[in-house]
C-alpha cells in the first residue's frame, strides 16, 4: 500500500515504529498547517513560528510511541499545539514583544486601511482583531477558518464544549462585523 | 450558552437571509436585531476562511531538521535492540556454560576416582576401578584418623611434652656425641619403618617401639649389628649386652621419635604460625632454640 493511502492514524503508527517514509509522509502533510497555525497565534513571528514546528515535530520523534492511534491524529497533533502557545503566552517576555509588534503592524497597517477598501485590508484588519483575542477564542477561531476544524474536532483539541466553541465563534464573528463593517471583502 | 447563538451560527454558516425559513428569520431577527448584520457576519465567516486559508510554506530547513533527529532517535533504537538482543544471548550461553555445574544430580566423587583409576591401571574395567578404589579411600580416611588421633595426643600432652621434648633434645644431643653410629643407624632402620607406617595400622610410637624391639630380638643380624656398637656394649655378657643394646635402641628409638615429632610440631606451629589445635607456642614456653636447649 503506498503511503499516500494511509491515513495519518496508520503513518503515525508505522512513524513511532521507525518507519522513516511514514514519518515523512506525517511531515508533508502537517509541516505547513502546523508552521502556520503558529504563525497565526504568535504574533507572525517567523522564527517562534519555525522553533515551535520543529519542537512539535521532535515531540513525535521521541514521544510517538505514545500515541495508540485510538484518537484522530489531527486533534492529537494541534492540541499539543494550542499547549505549547498556551505555555508561550504565560511567557511576560513573549507578550511583550507581541505587543510591540502589534503596535508597530498597526501603524504600518493604518495609511491601507484609510485608503482602500479591499482584500488585503480586510486581512489586516482581521489579523489585528484576532490579536486582541484571548488565546482560546484565538485558537477556536483560527482552528475554524484556517484548518477547517469541525465543531466536534475543535472542542476535543482544546478541551471547550461544543455548545461553547459555538458561541465563541458566534461572537467573534459579531465583533468583526460590527468592526469590519466598511470593509467589503470581496 | 444561548441556543439560539448556536443556531444562528450553524445557519451564517449555511444560508443566506433570503434562504431562511420564516421561524429562522424571526430568530435571527431577534437575536442580531437587523439583515445587514446577519448578512456582514456571513461575509466575514466567507472572508475568515478565505483570508486565513492562505498558508506561508514551511521553512525547507526544518525539514532537514527534523528528519536528522528521527534517524538519530532511529539509530538509538537500533543499538538498543542490539544490546537487548546481546544481553539475551550472553545470558542463554551462560545458562548453557554453567549450569551444568550447579546440577547436584551429577557425581563428580565417582568421576574422579575413575580418572584417579586410570592413571594408576589403565587395564582394569570401571567397575574393577571402582571397586578396588573405594577400600583406598577408607584406608586413607582411617590413616587419617589414626594420624589425627596421634596428633591429638601430641598436642593434649603439648605442655607436658615440652619439657620431655627439651630433656629429649638434650639426650638427642648427648646420644648422638656418645653413640653416634648406632643413632644414625636407628634412625635409617626408622626411616624404614616410618616408609612401611602407611601398609601397617598406622602403630603409635609405643607400639612401634615393640615391634622394632621384637624384631629386632628374633633377627641374628641385628644382633650381629649391635655386637658391633661401640666399646661400651662389649664390657657386658652377651645377654646383658643383647638386653642392654635393645633397651637403648628403644630409648634412643623413643628419642628419635620425640625429636621428630618435636620438630614436625615446631615446624607446624612456625609455618601455622598461631595456634595448633587450640595450643599457642606461647602456652608451650616458645620456640626454644638449640643453645637454650644445650644450656
Amino acid at each position: 500500500m503506498d503511503k499516500g493511502d494511509l491515513t495519518d492514524e496508520a503513518l503515525m503508527i508505522r512513524a513511532a515504529k521507525g518507519d522513516r517514509r511514514a514519518f515523512e509522509g506525517i511531515y508533508d502533510r502537517y509541516a505547513g498547517r502546523l508552521y502556520n497555525y503558529f504563525l497565526k497565534m504568535l504574533y507572525q513571528d517567523e522564527e517562534l513560528a519555525k522553533d515551535q514546528t520543529q519542537e512539535l515535530f521532535m515531540k513525535l520523534v521521541e514521544k510517538g510511541h505514545q500515541y495508540d492511534g485510538t484518537r484522530a491524529f489531527k486533534t492529537y497533533v494541534f492540541s499539543i499545539a494550542n499547549n505549547m502557545c498556551k505555555n508561550i503566552y504565560r511567557s511576560e517576555e513573549v507578550k511583550k514583544r507581541a505587543n510591540t509588534e502589534l503596535k508597530i503592524e498597526s501603524e504600518l497597517a493604518e495609511p491601507e486601511k484609510v485608503e482602500s477598501i479591499d482584500r488585503k485590508a480586510f486581512k489586516t484588519a482581521l489579523s489585528e482583531e484576532l490579536e486582541k483575542f484571548d488565546s482560546d477564542r484565538r485558537s477556536i477561531f483560527i482552528l475554524r477558518f484556517k484548518h477547517q476544524l469541525s465543531i466536534k474536532e475543535i472542542s476535543e483539541t482544546t478541551g471547550v464544549a461544543e455548545g461553547t466553541v459555538k458561541s465563541k465563534l458566534f461572537y467573534t464573528l459579531k465583533k468583526l462585523s460590527t468592526q469590519l463593517v466598511s470593509f467589503n471583502p470581496k | 450558552m444561548n441556543e439560539n447563538e448556536e443556531k444562528i451560527y450553524d445557519l451564517i454558516g449555511s444560508k443566506s437571509f433570503a434562504e431562511l425559513t420564516e421561524d429562522e428569520k424571526t430568530l435571527v431577527l431577534e437575536s442580531l436585531g437587523s439583515e445587514e448584520l446577519y448578512e456582514k457576519m456571513r461575509e466575514a465567516n466567507l472572508a475568515a476562511e478565505e483570508v486565513l486559508s492562505e498558508n506561508a510554506p514551511p521553512p525547507p530547513e526544518m525539514k532537514d531538521a527534523v528528519m536528522t533527529a528521527f534517524d538519530e532517535k532511529d539509530e538509538k533504537r537500533g543499538i538498543v535492540w542490539w544490546k537487548v538482543a546481546a544481553a539475551i544471548a550472553v545470558l542463554v550461553v551462560g545458562a548453557f556454560v554453567f549450569w551444568p555445574s550447579g546440577n547436584l544430580d551429577r557425581e563428580p566423587i565417582a568421576e574422579n576416582v575413575e580418572r584417579k583409576d586410570s592413571t594408576n591401571n589403565k587395564e582394569q574395567s570401571p567397575e574393577e576401578k571402582q571397586e578396588t578404589q573405594e577400600p583406598e579411600g577408607e584406608a586413607v580416611v582411617e590413616a587419617f584418623k589414626g594420624e589425627n588421633e596421634v596428633l591429638g595426643e601430641e598436642a593434649g600432652n603439648a605442655i607436658k611434652a615440652s619439657d620431655e621434648v627439651v630433656r629429649n633434645t638434650d639426650n638427642m644431643l648427648i646420644a648422638e656425641n656418645k653413640s653416634a653410629p648406632i643413632d644414625e643407624e636407628i634412625m635409617e632402620e626408622d626411616h624404614t619403618f616410618a616408609d612401611e607406617a602407611p601398609e601397617s595400622d598406622n602403630p603409635t610410637a609405643p607400639e612401634m617401639e615393640i615391634e622394632i624391639a621384637e624384631d629386632f630380638e628374633g633377627t641374628a643380624e641385628a644382633k650381629k649389628d649391635v655386637q658391633t656398637k661401640p666399646a661400651r656394649a662389649q664390657d657386658l655378657s652377651a645377654d646383658d649386652a643383647d638386653s642392654q643394646t635393645i633397651n637403648e635402641f628403644s630409648m634412643s628409638n623413643m628419642k628419635v621419635e620425640s625429636a621428630r615429632s618435636t620438630t614436625r610440631m615446631q615446624s607446624d606451629f612456625n609455618s601455622e604460625g598461631a595456634l595448633y589445635e587450640g595450643i599457642s607456642l606461647k602456652d608451650i614456653g616458645g620456640y626454644k632454640s638449640k643453645a637454650y636447649v644445650a644450656y
